[in-house]
């Protein structure tokens, strides 16, 4: 609330449209008031916005917004970036299917053994159900 | 000899790679992983395998929307995260209460926004805060840490702003005589 206060009344100040002094006339307040409001935030009031916006000739406008609304991050934690995701392990998985390759010989889902199964499921749910054909093709 | 020193975040990074951590990622589409939840083996198992009981897999889904609301950094309520007696263990637990039955999904903070869960339990095998097994799920998150972490210890704190941005003010904690 106070940034949004401040940041207008620098732009205001800016073009020369307003001073702290001219504000402080049209409320009948002491300029060091007006000066102290614009320097720091405080538990402003609704009557001092109120005024404080209305000597700058505007008002505030109040709008809720759901969380649900908001707009989604577009960046993602830091600690994330080249983390393996789950891609990484369909992939690792093929390259792991790749070097038993002489166990298995036909890569077909008939061919695979309960225990490959288990492996996908372990592994991931996407994997459990790709064939192994379909997983090693996405390997580079 | 050169030292190296060696921060947490560098321990998580080796731990992903490993595979004895994995990033939880946020599925729906648009989002990204704003926070980041980090899951041990024992949730990563319960949210990646597949069960033949319908309704589990449907609980476990649930479960894991739940996870993702930290992950996207939705805002952060007392109801959905809590900070475990005694404080000092740090053990904290994001609730999923709905469909039940209720999972507590225990955890620890290695940074602010960077939570740890460790081990899951059902809320109706647990009994009283000061029963066993509440004390069981609570030694097993610390372990788990420990077996993670060792010698790092994890973020030990009662202000929720401190270890999580974004949080609804509440009360996050309850002292206990």
């Amino acid at each position: 609330m106070f940034t949004a206060i401040a940041e207008f009344f620098a732009e205001e100040a800016e073009k020369g449209a307003i001073t702290k002094k001219t504000i402080a006339e049209m409320l009948g307040k002491d300029p060091a008031q007006v000066t102290r409001w614009l320097a720091a935030p405080s538990n402003f009031e609704l009557d001092t916005i109120s005024d404080l916006l209305l000597a700058m000739g505007a008002e505030m406008d109040y709008r809720i917004v759901r969380f649900s609304e908001r707009p989604a991050p577009n960046y993602i934690h830091p600690l994330l970036v080249g983390a393996p995701d789950l891609d990484d392990s369909r992939v690792s998985f093929a390259v792991e299917l790749k070097s038993e390759d002489t166990k298995i010989r036909k890569l077909t889902p008939e061919a695979e053994t309960t225990s490959d199964k288990k492996i996908r499921k372990k592994i991931t749910p996407e994997a459990a159900t790709t064939s192994s054909a379909e997983l090693l093709e996405r390997v580079p | 000899m050169r030292l190296t020193y060696m921060s947490i975040h560098d321990v998580i990074r080796w731990r992903l790679q490993e595979r004895r951590l994995f990033a939880l990622r946020p599925l729906a589409a648009g989002t990204s992983a704003r926070r980041c939840m980090l899951l041990a083996e024992d949730v990563w198992s319960l949210l990646n395998t597949t069960h033949e009981d319908q309704e589990l897999e449907e609980r476990i889904g649930f479960l894991q929307a739940d996870l993702e609301v930290f992950a996207e950094g939705q805002p952060i309520h007392p109801k959905y995260l809590f900070l475990l007696y005694p404080v000092e263990d740090a053990v904290w637990e994001i609730r999923s209460v709905r469909p039940a039955p209720s999972i507590r999904v225990l955890g620890l903070f290695a940074d602010k926004d960077v939570f740890v869960a460790t081990n899951y339990a059902l809320r109706e095998e647990l009994g009283g805060w000061q029963s066993r097994e509440w004390k069981q799920v609570k030694r097993r998150a610390r372990a788990v840490w420990s077996s993670l972490f060792h010698p790092y210890p994890p973020m030990v704190s009662t202000d929720v702003n401190q270890l999580v941005s974004g949080a609804i003010n509440g009360k996050y904690f309850k002292e206990r005589a």
